[in-house]
Protein backbone atom coordinates (compact mmCIF):
# COMPACT_ATOMS: atom_id res chain seq x y z
CA UNK A 1 0.00 0.00 0.00
CA UNK A 2 2.53 2.33 0.55
CA UNK A 3 4.80 1.43 -2.18
CA UNK A 4 1.27 1.96 -4.41
CA UNK A 5 0.58 5.21 -2.71
CA UNK A 6 4.35 6.55 -3.59
CA UNK A 7 4.37 5.31 -7.10
CA UNK A 8 0.99 6.96 -8.22
CA UNK A 9 2.58 10.55 -5.71
CA UNK A 10 5.46 10.33 -7.95
CA UNK A 11 3.32 9.92 -10.81
CA UNK A 12 1.47 13.07 -10.51
CA UNK A 13 4.09 15.03 -8.53
CA UNK A 14 7.49 14.25 -9.43
CA UNK A 15 7.73 17.45 -11.43
CA UNK A 16 6.50 19.68 -9.08
CA UNK A 17 8.65 18.17 -6.48
CA UNK A 18 11.37 18.98 -8.61
CA UNK A 19 10.44 21.94 -8.90
CA UNK A 20 9.98 22.87 -5.35
CA UNK A 21 13.28 22.08 -4.70
CA UNK A 22 14.57 24.33 -6.73
CA UNK A 23 12.68 27.46 -4.59
CA UNK A 24 14.56 25.91 -1.35
CA UNK A 25 18.45 25.00 -2.69
CA UNK A 26 20.49 26.71 -4.97
CA UNK A 27 22.97 24.26 -5.23
CA UNK A 28 22.75 21.68 -8.16
CA UNK A 29 24.55 18.74 -6.02
CA UNK A 30 22.90 19.64 -2.52
CA UNK A 31 19.45 20.33 -4.24
CA UNK A 32 19.67 16.42 -5.88
CA UNK A 33 20.02 15.19 -1.98
CA UNK A 34 17.20 17.09 -1.11
CA UNK A 35 14.87 15.83 -3.93
CA UNK A 36 16.09 12.11 -2.45
CA UNK A 37 14.93 13.49 1.18
CA UNK A 38 12.01 14.46 -0.12
CA UNK A 39 11.47 11.55 -1.86
CA UNK A 40 12.36 9.20 0.79
CA UNK A 41 10.36 11.26 3.45
CA UNK A 42 7.43 11.07 1.31
CA UNK A 43 7.79 6.95 1.14
CA UNK A 44 7.71 6.64 4.27
CA UNK A 45 5.12 9.03 5.57
CA UNK A 46 2.87 7.18 3.52
CA UNK A 47 2.47 4.22 6.11
CA UNK A 48 0.98 6.87 8.23
CA UNK A 49 -1.57 8.38 5.70
CA UNK A 50 -4.85 8.40 7.19
CA UNK A 51 -6.45 9.90 4.31
CA UNK A 52 -7.68 13.01 6.14
CA UNK A 53 -6.78 15.03 3.96
CA UNK A 54 -6.00 14.68 -0.58
CA UNK A 55 -2.88 13.05 -1.24
CA UNK A 56 -2.12 16.32 -3.06
CA UNK A 57 -2.26 18.31 0.26
CA UNK A 58 -0.25 15.49 1.82
CA UNK A 59 2.56 15.42 -0.48
CA UNK A 60 3.35 19.15 -0.49
CA UNK A 61 3.30 19.34 2.85
CA UNK A 62 5.84 16.74 3.82
CA UNK A 63 7.34 17.95 0.92
CA UNK A 64 7.75 21.49 2.05
CA UNK A 65 8.40 20.14 5.70
CA UNK A 66 11.77 18.67 4.31
CA UNK A 67 12.70 21.30 2.37
CA UNK A 68 12.25 23.68 5.92
CA UNK A 69 14.19 21.44 7.40
CA UNK A 70 16.60 21.50 4.97
CA UNK A 71 16.83 25.49 5.29
CA UNK A 72 16.90 25.64 9.08
CA UNK A 73 19.99 23.11 9.18
CA UNK A 74 21.61 25.31 6.15
CA UNK A 75 20.91 28.57 7.86
CA UNK A 76 22.61 27.23 10.83
CA UNK A 77 25.73 26.58 8.71
CA UNK A 78 25.35 28.96 6.32
CA UNK A 79 23.71 32.47 7.79
CA UNK A 80 21.33 34.39 5.47
CA UNK A 81 18.63 36.77 5.94
CA UNK A 82 14.90 35.70 4.57
CA UNK A 83 12.82 38.10 3.72
CA UNK A 84 8.88 38.22 3.92
CA UNK A 85 6.34 38.94 0.98
CA UNK A 86 5.56 41.70 2.86
CA UNK A 87 8.85 43.52 2.86
CA UNK A 88 9.67 42.48 -0.61
CA UNK A 89 6.31 44.44 -1.54
CA UNK A 90 7.43 47.52 0.60
CA UNK A 91 11.38 47.44 -0.23
CA UNK A 92 11.75 45.81 -3.37
CA UNK A 93 12.92 42.58 -4.82
CA UNK A 94 16.41 42.17 -3.49
CA UNK A 95 17.51 40.16 -6.22
CA UNK A 96 16.74 42.77 -8.95
CA UNK A 97 19.35 43.45 -11.97
CA UNK A 98 19.32 45.68 -14.47
CA UNK A 99 16.35 45.93 -16.77
CA UNK A 100 19.15 44.63 -19.41
CA UNK A 101 19.77 41.16 -17.72
CA UNK A 102 16.05 41.22 -17.71
CA UNK A 103 15.91 39.81 -21.47
CA UNK A 104 14.56 36.45 -22.00
CA UNK A 105 12.62 34.07 -20.00
CA UNK A 106 15.83 32.16 -19.04
CA UNK A 107 17.01 35.01 -16.91
CA UNK A 108 13.47 35.81 -15.85
CA UNK A 109 13.43 32.10 -14.50
CA UNK A 110 16.44 32.34 -12.63
CA UNK A 111 15.51 35.79 -11.09
CA UNK A 112 12.58 34.11 -10.01
CA UNK A 113 14.17 31.44 -8.05
CA UNK A 114 16.43 33.43 -6.71
CA UNK A 115 13.77 35.73 -5.32
CA UNK A 116 11.65 32.59 -3.95
CA UNK A 117 15.00 31.48 -2.25
CA UNK A 118 15.07 34.97 -0.43
CA UNK A 119 11.71 34.08 1.24
CA UNK A 120 11.08 32.74 5.03
CA UNK A 121 9.58 29.00 4.56
CA UNK A 122 5.91 30.16 5.43
CA UNK A 123 5.91 32.44 2.13
CA UNK A 124 8.19 30.36 0.22
CA UNK A 125 5.35 27.46 0.12
CA UNK A 126 2.76 29.67 -0.70
CA UNK A 127 4.12 31.36 -3.47
CA UNK A 128 5.58 28.11 -4.85
CA UNK A 129 2.05 26.35 -4.58
CA UNK A 130 0.51 29.63 -6.07
CA UNK A 131 3.28 29.30 -9.18
CA UNK A 132 2.06 25.39 -9.19
CA UNK A 133 -1.43 26.69 -9.95
CA UNK A 134 -2.97 25.94 -6.87
CA UNK A 135 -6.05 27.66 -5.70
CA UNK A 136 -6.29 29.77 -2.77
CA UNK A 137 -8.53 27.42 -0.78
CA UNK A 138 -5.66 24.06 -1.39
CA UNK A 139 -3.11 26.30 -0.44
CA UNK A 140 -4.61 27.40 3.14
CA UNK A 141 -5.52 23.59 3.53
CA UNK A 142 -1.81 22.55 2.93
CA UNK A 143 -0.11 25.74 4.75
CA UNK A 144 -2.57 25.51 7.79
CA UNK A 145 -4.25 28.83 6.60
CA UNK A 146 -7.85 30.65 5.98
CA UNK A 147 -8.48 31.04 2.11
CA UNK A 148 -9.00 34.72 3.23
CA UNK A 149 -4.95 35.05 4.65
CA UNK A 150 -4.42 32.84 1.65
CA UNK A 151 -5.99 35.66 -0.81
CA UNK A 152 -4.41 38.24 0.78
CA UNK A 153 -1.19 37.21 0.08
CA UNK A 154 -1.42 36.05 -3.26
CA UNK A 155 -2.82 39.38 -4.23
CA UNK A 156 0.32 41.42 -2.65
CA UNK A 157 2.14 38.49 -3.98
CA UNK A 158 0.85 38.92 -7.74
CA UNK A 159 2.08 43.22 -7.46
CA UNK A 160 5.62 41.61 -6.51
CA UNK A 161 5.76 39.39 -9.38
CA UNK A 162 3.72 42.14 -11.86
CA UNK A 163 6.64 44.91 -10.81
CA UNK A 164 9.25 42.01 -11.42
CA UNK A 165 7.77 40.38 -14.88
CA UNK A 166 5.63 42.90 -16.26
CA UNK A 167 7.83 44.64 -18.95
CA UNK A 168 5.50 47.43 -20.16
CA UNK A 169 5.57 48.75 -15.92
CA UNK A 170 7.68 51.24 -15.26
CA UNK A 171 9.23 49.82 -12.44
CA UNK A 172 12.55 49.79 -14.15
CA UNK A 173 12.80 53.77 -14.64
CA UNK B 1 8.43 51.55 -32.69
CA UNK B 2 9.29 47.69 -32.12
CA UNK B 3 6.17 45.80 -30.20
CA UNK B 4 7.39 45.15 -26.44
CA UNK B 5 7.43 41.79 -25.46
CA UNK B 6 4.32 40.42 -24.09
CA UNK B 7 4.01 40.02 -20.06
CA UNK B 8 5.73 36.82 -18.65
CA UNK B 9 3.22 34.83 -16.95
CA UNK B 10 5.13 33.34 -13.51
CA UNK B 11 3.13 30.71 -13.21
CA UNK B 12 3.61 29.49 -16.85
CA UNK B 13 7.13 30.80 -16.59
CA UNK B 14 7.17 28.03 -13.00
CA UNK B 15 5.89 25.22 -14.60
CA UNK B 16 7.97 25.02 -17.97
CA UNK B 17 10.96 24.45 -16.31
CA UNK B 18 12.74 21.38 -17.92
CA UNK B 19 13.22 18.48 -15.25
CA UNK B 20 16.76 17.99 -14.13
CA UNK B 21 16.72 14.58 -12.77
CA UNK B 22 15.21 11.02 -12.99
CA UNK B 23 12.79 10.47 -10.36
CA UNK B 24 13.73 8.39 -8.04
CA UNK B 25 12.72 4.52 -8.37
CA UNK B 26 11.30 2.35 -5.28
CA UNK B 27 14.13 -0.14 -5.66
CA UNK B 28 16.29 3.26 -4.84
CA UNK B 29 13.81 4.27 -2.25
CA UNK B 30 14.02 0.63 -0.44
CA UNK B 31 17.95 0.85 -0.60
CA UNK B 32 17.79 4.46 0.96
CA UNK B 33 15.51 2.88 3.93
CA UNK B 34 17.73 0.50 4.45
CA UNK B 35 21.09 2.74 5.09
CA UNK B 36 18.91 4.90 6.83
CA UNK B 37 17.74 2.16 9.27
CA UNK B 38 21.63 1.16 9.26
CA UNK B 39 22.62 4.84 10.40
CA UNK B 40 19.86 4.72 12.74
CA UNK B 41 21.63 1.63 14.25
CA UNK B 42 25.07 2.91 14.19
CA UNK B 43 24.15 6.42 15.79
CA UNK B 44 22.21 4.36 18.25
CA UNK B 45 25.24 2.34 19.14
CA UNK B 46 27.24 5.20 19.47
CA UNK B 47 25.37 6.67 21.66
CA UNK B 48 25.25 3.31 23.84
CA UNK B 49 29.06 3.25 23.87
CA UNK B 50 29.55 6.39 24.32
CA UNK B 51 27.40 5.94 27.89
CA UNK B 52 29.13 3.03 28.66
CA UNK B 53 32.55 4.88 28.59
CA UNK B 54 31.25 7.29 30.87
CA UNK B 55 29.88 4.69 33.27
CA UNK B 56 32.88 3.10 33.07
CA UNK B 57 34.55 6.42 33.65
CA UNK B 58 32.72 7.20 36.93
CA UNK B 59 32.76 3.32 38.27
CA UNK B 60 35.68 4.03 40.17
CA UNK B 61 33.99 6.42 42.34
CA UNK B 62 30.53 4.61 43.51
CA UNK B 63 33.01 1.80 44.52
CA UNK B 64 35.21 4.36 46.28
CA UNK B 65 34.52 2.73 49.89
CA UNK B 66 36.16 5.48 51.89
CA UNK B 67 33.70 8.25 50.68
CA UNK B 68 29.75 7.68 50.82
CA UNK B 69 29.63 11.45 49.31
CA UNK B 70 31.52 10.48 45.67
CA UNK B 71 30.41 6.80 45.84
CA UNK B 72 26.46 8.65 45.82
CA UNK B 73 28.12 11.38 43.02
CA UNK B 74 29.05 9.00 41.35
CA UNK B 75 26.01 7.16 40.71
CA UNK B 76 24.11 10.38 40.23
CA UNK B 77 26.47 11.25 37.75
CA UNK B 78 25.62 7.80 36.42
CA UNK B 79 21.94 7.95 36.38
CA UNK B 80 22.24 11.91 34.83
CA UNK B 81 24.67 10.50 31.76
CA UNK B 82 21.88 7.64 31.12
CA UNK B 83 19.22 10.17 31.82
CA UNK B 84 20.56 12.78 29.15
CA UNK B 85 21.32 9.92 26.81
CA UNK B 86 17.50 9.39 26.56
CA UNK B 87 16.36 12.89 26.17
CA UNK B 88 18.75 13.43 23.56
CA UNK B 89 17.12 10.08 21.89
CA UNK B 90 13.43 11.49 22.34
CA UNK B 91 14.32 14.81 20.99
CA UNK B 92 16.26 13.92 18.07
CA UNK B 93 13.22 10.88 17.27
CA UNK B 94 10.79 14.03 17.63
CA UNK B 95 12.72 15.52 14.76
CA UNK B 96 11.17 12.89 12.30
CA UNK B 97 7.75 15.59 12.70
CA UNK B 98 8.15 16.74 8.82
CA UNK B 99 7.02 12.63 7.59
CA UNK B 100 3.69 13.56 9.54
CA UNK B 101 2.66 15.94 7.07
CA UNK B 102 2.13 18.92 9.66
CA UNK B 103 0.29 21.86 7.92
CA UNK B 104 2.41 24.47 10.42
CA UNK B 105 5.66 22.65 10.42
CA UNK B 106 8.07 25.88 10.30
CA UNK B 107 6.20 27.36 13.81
CA UNK B 108 6.47 24.08 15.45
CA UNK B 109 10.21 23.32 14.48
CA UNK B 110 10.99 26.80 15.79
CA UNK B 111 9.43 26.66 18.76
CA UNK B 112 10.75 23.30 19.44
CA UNK B 113 14.37 24.40 18.88
CA UNK B 114 13.41 27.57 20.81
CA UNK B 115 11.55 25.23 24.10
CA UNK B 116 14.90 23.04 23.85
CA UNK B 117 17.59 25.73 24.39
CA UNK B 118 15.43 27.69 26.79
CA UNK B 119 15.52 24.65 29.15
CA UNK B 120 18.71 23.12 28.90
CA UNK B 121 19.56 24.41 32.16
CA UNK B 122 16.52 21.49 33.35
CA UNK B 123 17.02 18.93 31.04
CA UNK B 124 20.68 19.06 30.09
CA UNK B 125 22.67 20.83 32.81
CA UNK B 126 20.97 20.13 36.11
CA UNK B 127 21.23 16.51 36.33
CA UNK B 128 24.45 16.84 36.34
CA UNK B 129 24.75 19.20 39.13
CA UNK B 130 24.05 16.47 42.64
CA UNK B 131 26.33 14.01 40.98
CA UNK B 132 29.02 16.53 40.61
CA UNK B 133 28.66 18.38 44.19
CA UNK B 134 28.60 14.80 45.86
CA UNK B 135 32.17 14.11 44.16
CA UNK B 136 33.53 17.47 44.81
CA UNK B 137 32.34 17.54 48.48
CA UNK B 138 33.43 14.21 48.61
CA UNK B 139 36.65 14.99 47.57
CA UNK B 140 36.78 18.01 49.08
CA UNK B 141 35.20 16.18 53.22
CA UNK B 142 36.19 12.85 53.40
CA UNK B 143 38.89 11.92 50.67
CA UNK B 144 42.12 13.79 50.24
CA UNK B 145 44.92 13.00 47.69
CA UNK B 146 48.17 11.63 49.31
CA UNK B 147 49.95 12.98 47.10
CA UNK B 148 50.11 16.87 47.85
CA UNK B 149 49.28 19.38 51.12
CA UNK B 150 45.58 19.70 51.93
CA UNK B 151 45.63 23.17 51.05
CA UNK B 152 46.63 22.22 47.27
CA UNK B 153 43.77 19.79 47.50
CA UNK B 154 41.54 22.27 48.28
CA UNK B 155 42.84 24.37 45.93
CA UNK B 156 42.09 21.92 43.29
CA UNK B 157 39.01 21.08 44.13
CA UNK B 158 38.05 24.82 43.98
CA UNK B 159 39.50 25.08 40.44
CA UNK B 160 37.52 22.45 38.93
CA UNK B 161 34.25 23.70 40.52
CA UNK B 162 35.09 27.26 39.12
CA UNK B 163 35.45 25.79 35.86
CA UNK B 164 32.55 23.62 35.72
CA UNK B 165 30.59 26.29 37.32
CA UNK B 166 31.74 28.47 34.23
CA UNK B 167 31.15 25.73 31.48
CA UNK B 168 27.83 25.40 32.47
CA UNK B 169 26.96 28.69 32.81
CA UNK B 170 28.65 29.61 29.14
CA UNK B 171 26.42 26.53 27.48
CA UNK B 172 22.97 27.88 29.27
CA UNK B 173 24.20 31.76 28.42
CA UNK B 174 24.37 30.38 24.66
CA UNK B 175 21.59 28.54 24.77
CA UNK B 176 19.34 31.31 26.30
CA UNK B 177 20.44 33.65 23.36
CA UNK B 178 19.51 30.89 20.85
CA UNK B 179 16.13 30.99 22.27
CA UNK B 180 15.95 34.25 22.08
CA UNK B 181 16.75 34.52 18.30
CA UNK B 182 13.99 31.69 17.56
CA UNK B 183 11.62 33.63 19.58
CA UNK B 184 12.29 36.97 16.94
CA UNK B 185 12.04 34.26 14.14
CA UNK B 186 8.49 33.21 15.86
CA UNK B 187 7.34 36.64 16.44
CA UNK B 188 8.41 37.66 12.93
CA UNK B 189 5.82 34.59 11.38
Amino acid sequence: MQDERYARAIGAFSAALERLSRAYEADVEVRRDLLQDIHFALWRSFAQFDGRCSERTWVYRVAHNVATSHVLKRRRSRPQALTTLDEIAARGDPTQTSPEAEAGERQALRRLTALIQTLAPPDRQLVVLYLEGLDAVAIGEVCGLTAGAVAAKIHRLKAVLARRFDQGDSDAG
Amino acid sequence: MPDSPPPLDPQQLWQSQPPETDAMTLAAIHQKAQSFEARIKRRNTIEYAASAVVILGFLPAVLHRGSWMMQAGGALTIAATVFIAWQLHRRASAKSVPEAGLADFYRVELSRQRDAARSVGVWYLAPFVPGMALLLAGRWFQSHSTRWSLAADHFIIGLVAVIAALVFLVIWLRNQRGADRLQRQIDEL
